[in-house]
């Protein structure tokens, strides 16, 4: 007998989720192939099939038997196995039980203490693959990232979809096995309709070419996606042109299909005059059609589709294709006509009779509060408040017209068309498409002025305004997704590197918000004042800012050298915007690298301490008495004081926080000395307090930057 | 075209289905589009007898088109609203009351009215997802006390097909 074979493993269900099928196939081989390798078992290549109804794994040259395993292991001393007549002892015997031989097969071995000790070498027999191989299989499956699990039948089975079949193939023998309810066997099942029977599989070798042949499956999803793409691309060319084949829908589409059967169809020459993404959001994301254009890059009217039958009358598929798109198209069409007969300006009443939110007014009261604040903004970061004014008057009407209504998705689109469609200015129109953007991680940011202006303004609205009737985000619930507006909202300011205060934008945002000055609904509690949503804000914010510094959301590299550390030393002093954090964090990062740096740290923290302690009220911030200066290490510190208690200040005001430390690390021999010769705590108050107040400002001079004592160490 | 749709449902009002429920669904309009080969579902023969052909649209357009100006033009938003409201609490208090069956001819009536208000736009994508929690929370809590009543009563139907 051959000590290797081919391992199958063939999962049958109903249709997976077509987005998740490829990671569902990769995690399965993933998995299936880690356990194999801790186990020890020898193995070739190991592939993966995925179709809708199938995940499949097949191991080549599988072993058969892990290696066996020597064991080692230590008993009781000599001194205590055995009496003073020699006997073993109950310790000795027992020992050797466990081990499973006689005590005259023990050894001898030196423990680390020195101590003779009895010892047993033996080898395990390694385990047989056909053992290892369903828990591996069950253990790979339940590992699979499945965000909802589903039941079926009456079994709690648990899986994406309903099973219906397993094979567990090694060599020619089945692997006896049970996997969700199912008793594996080696029938694979073909295609749902044109070979719906059992197949027999004689070896894991002819997996593929059995279900190619006989079953009308293409079980391996790379082939079948290249003979899609090569199919739609020849089906193209005939047409005169290219197709446009996102990754994504090429995978999603693959997903859909075990025989793939490409084919054109038609839709009316007039739609081409539709909106190019309206042409493309119909034809990709509601019917999963590659879109085909000409070597312009003017869209055709052919569209490809992916058939999953081998029709003996292709043209009932073609026409049943044509016959489903073009109702979707029509109304499309008449929409598009629909909604240009009035200006997207004529839409604004409209906006008053959606609700935003209960509290905070309807999608109308939105627009007033965010134009407002779009124009303030546009005006500090050097743009035209009056664009970004009407980019943001206009930047919701889309949502009311009968398109966006049936295309959700082109939401900010439309409304880039209906403007330009209006004449209005070309900057207000890219806005409205723009205010939307960053829509998540990785998603690109707006380019213009306007854009931008409105983009922070309505992210502003929507934070200040649910955090002030009392709906932060708490745990997982985000059902207003403030998180994600608070990620754009830093990302804007820092990417762009936008002049704007946070701290002045809040307030600027949260008195836009009336709902302050309106009565507490009958059992309503009363919100809390401004002010103290302000701070609630700012704080998500920058907490959010904090974690995409440590891990930039897009991978990007993080600020060299920055800790949660140095991010909590800088926030404490509470940097007016991203922008300001980054340039305290840097350089305090180029501070700590300072020989000066360990020592002035810790007399941050000494300071901080001693003014913690100080229950008499002396905070530090009293003025310093020079005449009460009583040794020279006090007057040292007090003229090296005196040297930068403008300059820092000045450094400080002009952003130059590098300078400003550089400046503060020259401290260091008066503060050492200082804190080697004098005692802070003296007993006459009127010294201690004259020196606190001396710690103060040099502490005070510090968190001009950042919060020293906060750094560990 | 698709014709039919089926639905596992792993729960009912929030509880576990246990089997698991299946729903099939087919389109029957779709389905006779093809058998009779035409392109609108207006056109589908309805009848053809003695007194004449009549169409699908001699039966349904009209209504079709008055039930259409109603949801998108002339449902009153804030009479809606108000409605929405009413059934809420009248599923309260019906549930209050142990009256689940009632109680979840509200949550039908809410959902409804929802539906109707989507139709018209007047919820923001921003309240939507409020609205849906609602109505979710009503048909949880007419579940639970459905299943409380029957569980007091011993499920009387269930013994009886166990028997």
């Amino acid at each position: 007998m051959s000590a290797h074979a081919d391992f199958l493993v063939e999962l049958g269900t109903e249709e997976l989720p077509p987005k998740a099928l490829l990671s569902l196939s990769e995690a399965f081989r993933d998995g299936l192939s880690s356990r194999i390798d801790a186990a020890g078992l020898g193995h070739g290549k190991v592939e993966a099939f995925a179709t809708p109804r199938r995940l499949a794994v097949r191991v080549q040259r599988l072993a058969l038997q892990a290696p066996e395993q020597k064991i080692q292991r230590r008993g009781p001393p000599v001194s205590a196995a055995f009496d003073k007549a020699g006997a073993p002892t109950r310790a000795a015997t027992a020992f050797a039980q466990t081990c499973g031989v006689a005590l005259e097969a023990l050894g001898r071995e030196t423990d680390p203490k020195g101590n003779e000790c009895l010892s047993f070498t033996g080898v395990k027999a390694g385990a047989a693959a056909r053992e290892l191989l369903p828990s591996f299989v069950t253990e790979a499956l339940d590992a699979l990232p499945i965000p909802k699990r589903m039941r079926w039948g009456a079994g709690e089975a648990q899986f994406v979809r309903p099973a219906h079949w397993l094979v567990m193939l090694l060599g020619r023998e089945i692997v006896p096995a049970a996997v969700l309810g199912i008793a594996a066997g080696n029938e694979t099942r073909g295609h749902r309709f044109h070979a719906a029977r059992a197949l027999r599989l004689a070896t894991p070798a002819s997996y593929e070419r059995t279900l190619e042949q006989r079953g009308k499956v293409v079980a391996d999803f790379a082939t079948r996606r290249e003979r899609i793409r090569n199919g739609v691309a020849a089906l193209a060319t005939q047409q005169g042109g290219r197709a446009l084949v996102p990754d994504a829908l090429l995978d999603e589409v693959t997903s859909l299909v075990e025989w793939p059967v490409p084919l054109a169809g038609r839709f009316e020459e007039r739609f081409l005059a539709l909106p190019r993404e309206l042409l493309i959001s119909v034809l990709q994301d509601h019917q999963r059609y590659f879109p085909v254009e000409d070597a312009s890059g003017k869209l055709l009217p052919w569209f490809i589709t992916v058939s999953n039958i081998d029709s003996t009358d292709i043209g009932v598929v073609r026409g049943g294709n044509e016959r489903v798109v073009r109702p979707r198209l029509s109304d499309a069409a008449f929409f598009w006509e629909q909604d240009r007969r009035q200006p997207l300006a004529a839409r604004l009443p409209l906006l008053d009779a959606v609700t935003f939110q209960n509290q905070l007014g309807s999608i109308g009261d939105k627009v007033r509060r965010v134009t407002h604040l779009a124009r303030e903004i546009a005006a500090r970061i050097d743009g035209d408040g009056a664009l970004a004014a009407r980019a943001a008057l206009l930047a919701k009407c889309d949502l009311v017209t009968n398109l966006v209504g049936e295309f959700p998705e082109l939401q900010g689109i439309m409304g880039r068309y209906y403007a330009a469609a209006d004449g209005e200015p070309a900057e207000v129109a890219a806005a409205i498409a723009e205010h939307y953007q960053p829509r998540g991680a990785g998603d690109a940011l707006p380019t213009t002025k306007a854009g931008l202006a409105v983009a922070l303004a309505d992210r502003l609205d929507t934070l200040t305004g649910i955090f002030a009737i009392g709906q932060k985000p708490s745990g997982t619930k985000d059902p207003f997704a403030l998180r994600r507006a608070a990620i754009g909202i830093g990302r804007m300011i820092y990417e762009k590197r936008l002049p704007l205060d946070l701290i002045d934008l809040v307030d600027a945002a949260l008195r836009t918000h009336t709902v302050f000055d309106a009565p507490v609904p009958a059992g309503g509690k009363p919100l809390q004042a401004r002010d103290a949503v302000a701070v609630q804000v700012y704080e998500y914010l920058m907490e959010r800012q904090r974690n995409a510094w440590l891990e930039p959301p897009d991978g990007g590299p993080p600020i060299a050298g920055i800790t949660p550390e140095v991010c909590d030393a800088v926030l404490a002093t509470r940097p007016r915007s991203p922008l300001d954090f980054d340039a305290r964090a840097r350089a305090l990062i180029g501070f700590l690298r300072l020989p000066e740096a360990a020592s002035l740290t810790a007399a941050n923290k000494r300071i901080a301490n001693l003014l913690k302690k100080s229950a008499g009220g002396d905070t530090g911030s009293a003025p310093i008495d020079a005449t009460r200066l009583k040794f020279d290490a006090e007057r040292m510190l007090f003229t090296a004081l005196q040297g930068v208690m403008h300059s820092v200040p000045g450094h400080i005001a002009t952003g130059d926080y590098a300078a400003a430390l550089a400046e503060l690390a020259r401290l260091r021999p008066a503060v050492d000395t200082f804190f080697d010769e004098v005692m802070v705590m003296d007993p006459d108050p009127a010294l201690r307090a004259n020196r606190l107040a001396m710690l103060g400002t040099l502490r005070e001079l510090f968190t001009g930057i950042a919060d020293l004592s906060r750094l560990p160490g | 075209m698709e014709v039919t749709q089926f639905t596992y449902f792993q729960q009912v009002g929030g509880l576990d289905c246990r089997p698991v429920t299946g729903e099939i669904t087919y389109g029957l309009e779709r389905l006779a589009m093809y058998l009779q080969g035409v392109e609108s579902v207006y056109d589908l023969v309805w009848a053809d007898g003695p007194l004449g052909r009549v169409t699908y649209r001699d039966v349904f357009h009209q209504n079709e088109v008055e039930q259409s100006a109603y949801n998108f033009e002339h449902a009153d938003v804030a009479v809606l609203l108000r409605h929405f409201d009413e059934h809420e609490k009248a599923c309260n208090e019906l549930l209050a009351a142990k009256l689940a069956l009632p109680a979840y001819e509200q949550v039908l009536k809410a959902s409804h009215t929802f539906n109707l208000l989507d139709a018209r736009r007047a919820i923001s994508v921003t309240e939507r997802q409020r609205y849906i929690l609602r109505v979710r929370t009503l048909s949880r809590a007419v579940a639970q006390s459905y299943y409380a009543s029957r569980e007091a009563l011993g499920f009387p139907m269930l013994q009886k097909v166990q028997a």
